[in-house]
This record gives structure tokens, C-alpha cells and sequence, in this order.
């Protein structure tokens, strides 16, 4: 069985346009997503990361430069985050970061141009705009001449090319652009998105669900609708989107030996939480463990695949920890929210003892009138990492309104929380994720969740001292020092980010310390400078797709 | 007893013994109006804590509010008479403004600069605009943060609006431009910690972008438009330069090390004869 290893490329970005196109697994709302994300009016379209966004905005840009009738732009704004410590070195970060916003889509509609065969010039060439940005990225833009780009400016050569090229208007499709978590850079990029939409000119956007910070002037629903395009497990053909995702890549050979257990590939499915990136590196896992063996890969082990499906949400948790270093006003929120996660996952334990298959639950509930500003705050931190899915809010009559929260699935698997079994083997699991009653949900309150402590006691905001005199801030809302009056700024998170050890990364544990011991890479900034990958690639069992891999995981990190 | 004072206690007359008493004479110190930003607005933003909004009435909060744009205002007042006592080019357009001589002759002349812009609000983004660009002939860059930040200021300006002129009560000109819902009931400006320190944030990120763009507008006309005029005298430059330098330097932020590229005088000379090929 032979699966060539750019099948698990799961970034769709990464993909040559040939594979996009084979490979791609239509999404169960994929027509009306398309719909929306092609036709006029601004919009957001929300979910985790490797939920499937980037690769709607493709289809959207693929099928609008062959409609010929609107012009697409796609920009992938994942290095925002570079721009950051601009902000936080008082170097005007807003001015450069507009500034940077502006060229990325120049520069995209240059590349669009370049695919539907035109070449206009426009007010900035292509090569300065390149050459720009790569110098905002690195903070070595000073010695650059002045160039002040207008969003006026943008509008023009937008309406130019459109008359030039004879499309009516321009679809500006703007991937991973809210993902950095500074507020400020989102509250400079909401302003920058609602100030370009025109009856011509309609932006889109991808955000991720919970942590989006709009500027003040911005309004989800009356500036753009949101979109939510997580494809959540317990939807009808959930389990087609899933499998078509190995598909449209495994040759038949491989999938007729993964095929030889269905009920396998359904719990990895189900295992992934909607989130096909996570599928793919579940199956990559577990196909890179089989070339170990002798005799190579010859199905699936269902004791291998629950070892990977808890080490997946080990790494489903690193995630998570990650926003310590992203958000560190709120280090407590991520220390504590993990016991708080662990309670809720004990709670729906204890739940379903003694219940039959079909009334297995997998969410919990909090009363809405209950659920504090820390709470939901907290809850959205888990969306971002994907541990646990907004289902909404039911109401139960006289015992209020309840929000429900779906919890990962390899989060139950790893806590055994199902069945209240001691030994609940893969159908089991299939059975109870496949035919599971909505109505059953483990109400809780949030004292419960909290064992019994406050949440002033767990959820403080880490507040960084004054960065002059290291006087402790009065109060969280404070913007001035009380001591020495300078104004209150955040060290870089880009910067600390960088200087994390590999370690952070989602790596095992045997990967990092052969990466330790056989290169000079420590921390990841070395992945990232490290050109041609040659450290990487002076690592025993690192070739070319591995070392693409892990700089794409270190990108990621620093998103 | 006179029906006519059913209605209310009636006092005597008070007049204003002694205006005198009101003001004190502070010495002109040639400090740069940014500094004097900072040092009006520092109490305001660090010696008010939390607790001062609980134990105090909103009609006393709210004048924080007041000291905060009542100081931003000052800072344009400043720096407008600075720019016009060292440029040839915002005086050679001011000459064609006509200014109060009333409260131009009472000032002495070190204040002329200053005390031409008394009758000039600068409590709305289009008034600082507009009068940068009338007297100046500098239009704020619509890409840079002060332009940003005084689309802010304007918010925070409506606000001063209510609290100046009907005791705290939003009128309904004011909340529609800021975009607030419709109500049956009367709106009322609430002052908290919270919000006094987002206002702070606001006026002191304009002053400090305005800051910044100012001089650098200044430091191009010193390196082009300047030497264009008859009045130029090369052997002036270094002054010159020096003292556009010294009316944006921030004392202050040099002391906090908050200067992003914070580099001697003879260093900045260079560079900017080396940027524009002088």
C-alpha cells in the first residue's frame, strides 16, 4: 500500500492547484458557503483552525476566476503576527500594519491578474510591494522611501482593473486575517475590511470562533454576516464529509486496506471532531508508526488507534496551552481552564454510568443567567483550540436557558467517559457517537465545574507590570502606570512566541529530543530561519516532507 | 410676603471679588507642548484610582473627562503657535487669515502665536482638521494614526458636549452621531475608572501621532520648501532644525525610554541630510 506523503498535507494553501482540485471534499453546505462567499456583500466565515476555511475561500476564488464575471483576490494574511512587535515598540504600529494590510493585496490582485492572463500596472509595482512586505515583516523597513498607501488609492486600481478585464466587481478574500491575537492588529483590520466594502469591492473574511476582537465601529450581522463552516459531528453525513476527505487522496489500494475495518475509520472520524486537518494527521500518525513494522502497513490496529486518537488530544490540549504564551493576560484562564475542562469531562462521565447506548451524552449545559463574563470568555478559548463546540441555547422552561457545549470526542475517549464501562472498545464508541440523543446533555452548574471555588479566585487577568518602573498595575482597566505615568504596553507575543522552546510545538517527545540532540535547533525561531531546512534536515528520519511539516507546524505556532 | 419667591430660596447678590484670585502667572519655560500635554494630564490618569468613582458624585468624575480634552485641546493650541512662530510657510498662510485683535494685543508678544488661535475650538476632529490645514497647510495624512485617532477624539468630544453644556445628559445630536440606540429616556454620561482610562489612552495616542507627524512634515519643509524661499539663509539650517526638534521633543518620553529611535541631534541631522540628498 503506498499513499504518497503529500496526501497528508493538510494545509490547503500547501496544495498544488492540481491536488486542490482532486482532492478537495465538498462541504455538506458547501453550495450556499460558495454562494455566499462569491456573490456581493461582506462576510465572515468562522471555525478552528484545519476546519476547512481556507480551502472554501480557494473553491470560492477557483469558480469565481473561472465565472468570469466577478474578479477574485485572495490575500493569506498568516505572517500578521510579524507585524506585531511594531505595535508594542510604539514604531506606529497601525500605520505599518495598514500599510502591510494594503500591499498583501496588491500584491494578490497582481497574482490575480496573473491568472486570468492580464498584466496591468498599478500604483505600486509588483516587486516593491513584495519587497515591502518582506521588509515590514522583518522590521527593516527604515531605510525604504515613503510610500503612502490609501485604501482610496486600492478602490481605484480596484475599479481600474476591473474595467480593464471587463468584470463587474471584485471579491476580496481575505484568509487567516483575524487570527493574530493581538486586539489591536484585529481592531486595525475590521476597520481596514469595513472601510473597503463597497457596492464593488466585497470582502470576506475568516476568523476563528470566540477570540475575534471587532473594532469599535464594526458590527457582526450589520457589517458582515458570519459564516459558520465547522462541520460539527453529530450532523447528518458528517461521516461521508469525513471519509471523503481520504477519498479524494489515498490511491483505492490504501483505501482498501483502511476500509478493511469501517468502524475504525468512522471513529477516527468521529475521533477528528469535524476537523479534517486533525483526520489526516490522526491516519499520518498511525501510517508512519506501521512503516516501522515489518510487513509495512497492512490496516489499522484499533489498539494503536486509541493510543492515537488520546495522543491527538494531548495535542488537542497543547493547542490550547499554546494561548498562553498568544494571550498572556489570560495565563490563569488557560492553567485553570483545563481542570475546568477536566471537571466537565468527569461530570459527563458520571452521567452516563448506567445509561443505555443511545442516551450517552457528550455536551454539558450551563444555565445561561449562571454563566459569568470569565465563564464564556473561557469557553470561547476552548472553541479557538477546538475542545468543545457551541451548540447554542435551549430553553427548559421554568429551569431557564441553557447553553450546550459539545466536548471533543477524543477528549471522552481519553477520560473513558462513555458507557461507564472500564473497558469500552471502538464499536462501542461508533454506536454511541452515531446514535446519540440531542436531547441528552449533563446539566452543570458553574460551582460544580469550578469545584467549589470562585471565579475571581481562578479566572484573574495576568497583567504584565509597567514595562518602565515594574509598578504592578493598579487595576486591569488601567492604560496609565500609577507610578510613573508611562502609558501601559504588552511585551510582543511575537517575540516570545519565537523564543519558545521546540518543545511547544506539537511534536513527540522522541521528535524534539532528536531534533535537540542532532541539530543546533532549540527554540523556533531556529526552525524558521533555518534555510533550506538543512538542520532539519541533518535529523535521522527527517526528509523533505517531514521538514516542510514541522516549519509549517513552527509557521503555525507563530501565527 | 411676595408670591413671586414661593418658588425658590433667594440670595443676595455675589459678585466675583477678585478675578485675581482665580489665576496665577506661570512663567513662559519653552517647554514642548507635548511635555506640557503630559504633565496636565498625568494626575488625571494616574493619581485617580478606582475607588475615587465610588466615593465621588458623577458630577465630579465627569470633570476628568473635561481635564482630558480641555488638555488635548491645549496641546494644538501649543503646538499651532509653535509651528507658526518657526515656519515661513504656515506664517505666510496665516497672513492671509484675519485674526480677534482683542485677545491678540492682551497676550505679550512670545504669546502672539498662541493667543491668534484663542477663539478656535479644538474639541471636534474637523475643527483640528481644518485648522491645521487653514493655517498650516498641512492636511492630516488619511493613512496615518492621528487621523485615526481623531475619528476616537470626536467620540470622546460628543461626550464633553453633554457634560459641558447640559449636566451630563446626552442630547440627541450627540448620541446619534456616536451611533447610540434611540431611547424614550434621558441618556446619561457615566463616568467610571474604566472608561476615563480608554478616554486617556485615546487623546494621548492623537497627541503623540499628531506629534509625530508634525514634525516630520516640519523636518521636510526645513529639508525642501523652506530652501526654496528668499528668506533662506543656509547658514541658519542647523538652528533651525534644532528648533523644530526641540518644540516636538518629548522630555518625558525620553526619561521613560519610550522614544522608539531616540538618537542625538547631530545623528538625526544626518540622516535627514541623507534621506533627502541634502
Amino acid at each position: 500500500m503506498s499513499v504518497r506523503p503529500e496526501a497528508f498535507i493538510e494545509q490547503a494553501e500547501y496544495l498544488d492547484r492540481q491536488s486542490f482540485l482532486d482532492w478537495g471534499a465538498d462541504h455538506p453546505d458547501e453550495s450556499t458557503i460558495i454562494r455566499k462567499l462569491t456573490q456581493g456583500g461582506a462576510k465572515l466565515i468562522s471555525g478552528p483552525r484545519g476546519c476547512g476555511k481556507t480551502t472554501l475561500m480557494l473553491k470560492a476564488y477557483n469558480k469565481l476566476l473561472s465565472d468570469n464575471v466577478a474578479l477574485p483576490v485572495y490575500v493569506n494574511f498568516k505572517r500578521s503576527l510579524s507585524i506585531e512587535p511594531l505595535y508594542v515598540s510604539g514604531d506606529r504600529g497601525t500605520y505599518h500594519f495598514n500599510q502591510w494590510i494594503l500591499l498583501k493585496v496588491y500584491e494578490g490582485l497582481y497574482q490575480s491578474l496573473a491568472e486570468i492572463q492580464n498584466s496591468i500596472e498599478l500604483s505600486i509595482p509588483r516587486s516593491e510591494a513584495a519587497s515591502r512586505i518582506a521588509a515590514l515583516e522583518f522590521s527593516n523597513y527604515a531605510g525604504l522611501p515613503e510610500l503612502d498607501l490609501t485604501i482610496d488609492w486600492l478602490e481605484t486600481d480596484i475599479l481600474r482593473v476591473l474595467e480593464k478585464c471587463g468584470r463587474s466587481r471584485c471579491v476580496l478574500l481575505l484568509d487567516d486575517a483575524a487570527h493574530a491575537f493581538s486586539p489591536e492588529q484585529q481592531r486595525d483590520f475590521f476597520d481596514f475590511f469595513r472601510q473597503i466594502k463597497t457596492r464593488e469591492i466585497s470582502p470576506k473574511a475568516a476568523i476563528y470562533p470566540g477570540v475575534t476582537s471587532y473594532s469599535s465601529s464594526f458590527h457582526v450581522g450589520h457589517d458582515a454576516e458570519e459564516i459558520d463552516v465547522w462541520v460539527k459531528p453529530e450532523r447528518p453525513g458528517y461521516l461521508q464529509f469525513m471519509r471523503r476527505v481520504i477519498e479524494g487522496r489515498f490511491p483505492s489500494d490504501a483505501l482498501d486496506v483502511l476500509y478493511r475495518d469501517k468502524k475504525v475509520v468512522d471513529f477516527l472520524c468521529y475521533s477528528a471532531f469535524g476537523i479534517p486537518r486533525a483526520f489526516l494527521n490522526i491516519l499520518q500518525s498511525l501510517l508512519d508508526s506501521a512503516d516501522d513494522d515489518e510487513g509495512g502497513f497492512t490496516g489499522l490496529k484499533r489498539r494503536q488507534v486509541l493510543a492515537e486518537v488520546k495522543e491527538h488530544y494531548q495535542n488537542t490540549l497543547k493547542l490550547f496551552r499554546s494561548l498562553n504564551d498568544k494571550v498572556p493576560t489570560y495565563r490563569n484562564f488557560i492553567e485553570n481552564g483545563e481542570l475546568v475542562f477536566g471537571v466537565g469531562v468527569d461530570l459527563i462521565k458520571e452521567y452516563n454510568k448506567n445509561k443505555p447506548v443511545a442516551k450517552q451524552s457528550v455536551s454539558i449545559a450551563i444555565n445561561v443567567a449562571d454563566m459569568s463574563q470569565e465563564l464564556a470568555r473561557l469557553f470561547s478559548l476552548f472553541q479557538y483550540a477546538g475542545l468543545c463546540i457551541s451548540k447554542g441555547v435551549v430553553s427548559r422552561g421554568e429551569k431557564g436557558r441553557f447553553e450546550i457545549f459539545s466536548v471533543h470526542y477524543s477528549a471522552l475517549v481519553n477520560a473513558n467517559a462513555l458507557l461507564g464501562r472500564k473497558a469500552v472498545n471502538i464499536d462501542d464508541y461508533v454506536e454511541a457517537f452515531s446514535s446519540r440523543d440531542a436531547h441528552e446533555f449533563t446539566r452543570v452548574s458553574p460551582q460544580a465545574l469550578m469545584n467549589g471555588r470562585s471565579v475571581g479566585e481562578l479566572f484573574e487577568l495576568s497583567l504584565p507590570p509597567c514595562s518602565v518602573c515594574g509598578a504592578p498595575r493598579i487595576n486591569k482597566d488601567a492604560k496609565f502606570c500609577a507610578n510613573c505615568g508611562s502609558k501601559l504596553t504588552a511585551s510582543s507575543t511575537y517575540k516570545q512566541l519565537i523564543s519558545r522552546d521546540i518543545s511547544a510545538l506539537p511534536l513527540t517527545e522522541s521528535r524534539v529530543a532528536k531534533i535537540k540532540a542532532q541539530s543546533s535547533i532549540r527554540q523556533v525561531k531556529d526552525i524558521l530561519l533555518d534555510k533550506e531546512h538543512k538542520q532539519l534536515r541533518s535529523v535521522e528520519r527527517v526528509g523533505p516532507f517531514w521538514a516542510e511539516r514541522i516549519v509549517r507546524l513552527a509557521e503555525e505556532f507563530v501565527e | 410676603m411676595n408670591w413671586k419667591d414661593s418658588v425658590n430660596q433667594v440670595s443676595s447678590f455675589v459678585p466675583v471679588a477678585n478675578v485675581n484670585a482665580y489665576v496665577r502667572v506661570r512663567a513662559a519655560d519653552g517647554q514642548a507642548a507635548i511635555d506640557r500635554y503630559y504633565e496636565s494630564t498625568r494626575d488625571i490618569l494616574t493619581k485617580v484610582d478606582p475607588d475615587f468613582f465610588t466615593s465621588n458624585p458623577p458630577q465630579v468624575t465627569s470633570l476628568l473627562y473635561i481635564g482630558l480634552i480641555s488638555a488635548t485641546e491645549n496641546y494644538f493650541r501649543d503646538v499651532l503657535g509653535f509651528i507658526l512662530s518657526v515656519c515661513p510657510i504656515a506664517k505666510i498662510r496665516a497672513a492671509e487669515k484675519k485674526i480677534q485683535l482683542g485677545s491678540f494685543l492682551w497676550g505679550g508678544a512670545d504669546l502672539h502665536s498662541r493667543t491668534a488661535f484663542d477663539f478656535i475650538a479644538f474639541s471636534s476632529a474637523k475643527n483640528i482638521s481644518d485648522t491645521f490645514n487653514d493655517f498650516v497647510g498641512h492636511s492630516v495624512k488619511p493613512t496615518g494614526v492621528w487621523k485615526k485617532a481623531l475619528d476616537e477624539y470626536d467620540k470622546l468630544c460628543e461626550m464633553r458636549h453633554g457634560i459641558v453644556h447640559s449636566g451630563m445628559v446626552l442630547s440627541g445630536k450627540n448620541a446619534l452621531k456616536l451611533g447610540l440606540p434611540y431611547t424614550n429616556d434621558v441618556m446619561l454620561i457615566e463616568p467610571s475608572y474604566a472608561t476615563l482610562q480608554e478616554a486617556g489612552g485615546v487623546c494621548t495616542t492623537m497627541v503623540q501621532s499628531a506629534n509625530n507627524e508634525l514634525f516630520e512634515a516640519l523636518v521636510r519643509r526645513w529639508a525642501v520648501d523652506w530652501r526654496k524661499l528668499p528668506s533662506w539663509e543656509k547658514s541658519c539650517a542647523r538652528k533651525r532644525l534644532r528648533a523644530i526638534r526641540n518644540g516636538f521633543y518629548s522630555g518625558e518620553d525620553s526619561k521613560r525610554g519610550a522614544i522608539g529611535n531616540q538618537v542625538a541631534f547631530d545623528t538625526l541631522l544626518k540622516r535627514i541630510e541623507r534621506e533627502f540628498n541634502l
